[in-house]
């Protein structure tokens, strides 16, 4: 068991790069760190508030917090990398859910493109967070989010109301 | 060329690949090389940017191309004479295929989870046909092992049928059951009993003729009796109905007692079935079900195939007939009032089917708002020892209160539609006998061309002719009910028993081992996609005694559960005495293995019969004997009832430490030759402990033990101790040698005795 380590890193005077391998290196503190993989704490309630660096054996190294505050370059490469480990697309539309009493079958507009998943359990793959924040989880593990169920059209809203 | 389009194609977004696809080969041919040819396609529903959209990998015999199907535009290109060897990751919510060069890493393609399956099956397939290419001079294959134990985790997660591609509840698909044979299978259950089906029915058939013959006796009555004053015949009618009537209720009475003997007795069959099948499930079963729909399942969904085989299926034939023969009567008595009572018709059944629909999804909300509602009561009962200590009984009435009145809300929305629904079943069926009152009463007024008799013969008839008609419109429910209950039950009885015997064993071990235990290579994963065993090498003698120690999560109990095989190896071999453990038959394997768990379970009896739950044909003796060695007789003695003291919800509550030694007796009792001991001597105290300790010194004499250990000064006297990281043997060696290292365990040691009394462990 090792000690507690707080190590926190600031945004504004880290930079991330990629090499061709597709590896991350950090640069903090003075020195360069890596390969290192990021990422985020709260990935559904809280993504943008904290990421935790680990090396590539997934020991601890440091947090990050208010991420988005780093230099453009860095971010890019970054929320490049955390969006392949963890793809959440938000639902900005429902046209339709489908309820045969086994399955529900959503077909959305994703804000990366439109889609049509399977829900196999209420209770387990629809997780509230709030009255108006939802992840969905798909039969084959896929994850969706509404952010905001409120910023639906009403269609929309009312279509997760009924059924869900 | 093989073109690999993925399962299920009704699926929605997966209609028209077909021409997608050839509108992607089209599109490449122009920029082919001469003699280059297609060699494979495989389709992703994924760009490389992230966002969802059909794209195809094309294998040719010179490159391999990532093609966007809309826009035709190529993706990602990479020739064969640099690639290195393939990457495919499964990350969350998406996976990616590499290409990996001597100078780079390159994205070739993306796809979602669904296509994980898909991608795995085809990349072995496109590794091999690149490995065989001339022009592929860098290309190294993955290691077969390695590339099988990624696909064979891939496929055991997905929930997709191998067959149909459609979501599979569980191991069955619901849809490759047949549906004919459902129902052939549920009746299957009759079939001991059929006499007494049989006859059951043609009672109700009988039942339903008396019915008909007495409107037929009442409109007698009235011409041929009541009109011209015949006493004599008023007699006879009389005893007449009595008759039928009586005949009526005796065998309404024989029929009501042969169904519930018919219906209890399948059953009975059928719960039998269902938990004898779950007990030889494995525990990859059980951890994907919950506890709570187990059990409704074996009592409820076989009472409602009970009630469909028994009285709804009969039923169903009575009512058909009973709708038929009527009609058939009633057109014989006059066909123009006959045909006024169908003028109702399109109104109840219509009425019905929409009604039906309707109530059909506000029963379905009705139940999922229960379902939400006995959640909160399922955590918030158990653990209201919890709830009080953090002062949280108001949040928890709160979200109690919450789903309560959500469920409120759909019971009431439920019986608007009943209060709206009822009445005009009702009103349209009285329409029906308001317009043959009209038009008959007419009629025999005007005409005379209908006797009074008759009109009120008729209107019993047209009686008998609503009502089944009303439940006819209702038994779609029914069968809807009992298909989905004999889905659910035939999944269970489908699902394979646990992993038996492998085929043709190379030799039969013996049925008595000694109890050396070898792990060989052995790697293993649940589910997810962190692998918890990495490469487990270790031989253990027989009678050695071996500490596990490591942190929380490091697969100390994985490995424990790996000997009694309650789980398989993902890869790699776990031996006993020398055999494969999958060669030896699972009970007799089991039955050489005693096993005591941090909290044992004990189930309802005494604890006389808790001790000899493993042997239950054990002296009175023996049981004393193990209850000494286990240090538990002392204090069983000291209970009012001794060894007969009931254990269990409303018997005697015993401490941790107790419970634990009778679990220690229990093993002692086994007399097993290899003991598992999962941090059987935490959370008790240190007077405890010692007796605990004591009884486990004596228990181990003479066998194999791993045990996995709490406090790391319980494995003093252990042969060796095997410390694991990360899923991997770190260090290893006796408790001087260990310390001696100065290693990860000594470090462990430093912090136990640092945080003082040993109280507090590291796992």
């Amino acid at each position: 068991m090792t000690a507690l380590e707080a190590r926190e890193f600031i945004p504004q005077e880290i930079k991330f790069w990629k090499d061709s391998w597709e590896r991350l290196y950090m640069e903090a503190e003075g020195k360069v760190w890596g390969p290192v993989k990021v990422q985020r704490a709260f990935p559904l309630t809280a993504s943008d508030a904290m990421l935790i660096v680990q090396d590539d054996e997934g020991r601890y190294l440091g947090m990050i917090q208010e991420y988005k505050t780093m230099d453009e370059a860095s971010l890019v490469v970054l929320e490049e990398e955390l969006e392949r480990e963890y793809f959440l697309p938000k639902i900005t539309k429902i046209h339709e859910i489908e309820d045969d009493l086994r399955l529900l079958t959503w077909h959305v507009e994703t804000d990366r493109g439109p889609r049509v998943f399977e829900v196999q359990n209420r209770r387990a793959d629809i997780q509230w967070f709030t009255d108006t924040h939802v992840v969905i989880q798909d039969a084959d593990g896929n994850k969706y989010e509404i952010s905001d169920l409120s910023k639906l059209d009403p269609a929309s809203r009312q279509k997760v109301e009924m059924e869900v | 060329m093989a073109i690999r389009q993925s399962r299920d194609d009704q699926h929605p977004t997966r209609r028209g690949r077909a021409e997608l696809m050839e509108k992607v080969i089209s599109a490449l041919q122009p920029n082919m090389e001469i003699g280059e040819e297609i060699l494979d396609a495989l389709e992703v529903d994924m760009v490389n940017a992230g966002e969802y959209a059909p794209a195809w990998l094309v294998l040719t015999s010179n490159r391999l191309i990532n093609v966007d199907a809309h826009s035709l535009s190529t993706i990602e290109e990479l020739d064969l004479a640099v690639l290195c060897s393939f990457e495919v990751v499964h990350n969350i919510g998406n996976g990616i295929i590499y290409g990996l060069t001597q100078e780079e890493k390159i994205l070739l393609a993306r796809f979602s989870r669904r296509y994980s399956v898909d991608v795995e099956q085809a990349m072995d397939d496109i590794e091999a046909k690149v490995d065989s290419l001339p022009s592929a001079v860098l290309f190294e294959k993955v290691t077969d092992r390695a590339r099988s134990m990624q696909r064979r985790r891939v496929e055991r997660e997905s929930r997709r049928c191998p067959k149909c591609g459609r979501v599979m509840r569980r191991q069955v698909c619901e849809h490759c059951l047949e549906k004919r044979n459902l129902i052939r299978r549920i009746f299957s259950y009759m079939k001991p009993y059929w006499p007494w089906a049989a006859l059951s029915t043609f009672l109700l058939i009988t039942n339903g003729g008396l019915s008909m013959v007495q409107p037929f006796l009442t409109g007698k009555l009235v011409d041929e009796v009541l009109i011209i004053k015949d006493l004599h015949g008023l007699k006879l009618m009389v005893m007449l109905l009595g008759g039928a009537h009586l005949l009526n209720a005796l065998i309404t009475g024989t029929r009501s007692y042969l169904i519930a003997w018919l219906g209890q007795h399948v059953v009975r069959d059928m719960r039998s079935d269902l938990f004898g099948h779950l007990q030889y499930l494995g525990m990859e079963f059980y951890d994907s079900v919950r506890t709570g729909a187990l059990m409704s399942r074996v009592t409820n969904d076989t009472q409602t195939l009970q009630n469909f085989l028994v009285q709804s299926s009969q039923n169903l034939l009575y009512e058909i007939v009973m709708c038929i023969g009527v009609a058939i009567i009633m057109f014989r008595y006059d066909w123009r009032l006959a045909l006024m009572t169908l003028v109702p018709m399109p109104l109840i059944v219509i009425g019905t089917r929409l009604f039906s629909r309707k109530i059909r999804a506000t029963y379905r909300r009705v139940w999922v708002r229960r379902a939400l509602m006995n959640s909160v009561l399922a955590d918030a009962i158990p653990g209201i020892q919890v709830v009080k200590s953090f002062v949280q009984e108001k949040g928890e009435i709160d979200k109690f209160d919450n789903r309560s009145n959500q469920l409120l809300d759909r019971h009431l929305e439920a019986a608007g539609f009943r209060s709206v629904f009822m009445p005009f079943l009702n009103f349209s069926t009285a329409l029906g006998t308001l317009i043959v009152w009209g038009f008959g009463g007419y009629l025999v007024i005007t005409r005379g061309t209908l006797t009074v008799g008759d009109l009120v013969a008729f209107l019993y008839y047209l009686n008998q002719f609503y009502s089944p008609l009303r439940s006819l419109s209702a038994f779609s429910d029914t069968v809807q009910q009992s298909a989905t209950a004999a889905e659910r039950m035939f999944e269970i009885l489908d699902t394979p028993a646990e992993n038996q015997k492998i085929e043709m064993p190379a030799s039969t071990p013996p049925t008595e081992v000694e109890g050396a235990i070898e792990f060989k290579k052995v790697h293993f994963s649940y589910d997810a996609s962190e692998p918890v065993l990495r490469g487990i090498n270790v031989k253990i003698k027989p009678g050695e005694m071996i500490g596990l120690v490591g942190a929380s999560g490091t697969g100390k109990t994985t490995m424990a559960n790996l000997i009694p095989r309650l789980y398989d190896a993902t890869s790699g071999q776990v031996l006993i005495d020398g055999f494969d453990i999958r060669d030896y038959d699972l009970q007799q394997l089991r039955s050489q293995i005693g096993v005591v768990l941090q909290d044992p379970l004990l189930f309802h009896g005494t604890i006389a019969q808790n001790i000899a739950y493993g042997v239950p044909n054990a002296s009175r003796e023996s049981i004393i004997y193990a209850a000494q060695a286990a240090n538990a007789h002392d204090f069983i003695m000291g209970f009012a009832d001794k060894y007969d003291t009931h254990t269990g919800e409303r018997g005697l509550r015993l401490s941790g430490g107790q419970k634990q030694r009778i679990a220690i007796a229990r093993a002692i009792l086994k007399n097993p030759r290899i003991l598992i001991l999962d941090e059987a001597t935490s959370s008790v105290d240190t007077e405890t402990e010692k007796l605990i300790q004591e009884a486990i010194d004596r228990l181990i004499q003479d066998r194999t033990t791993v045990a996995i250990a709490h406090r790391l000064s319980t494995l003093k006297n252990a042969d060796r101790i095997l410390v694991l990281e990360a899923g991997r043997i770190v260090e290893e060696g006796n408790h001087e040698e260990l310390m001696a290292l100065d290693g990860v365990f000594a470090r462990l040691v430093k912090i136990q005795s640092e945080l003082g009394s040993n109280i507090v462990g590291v796992a």
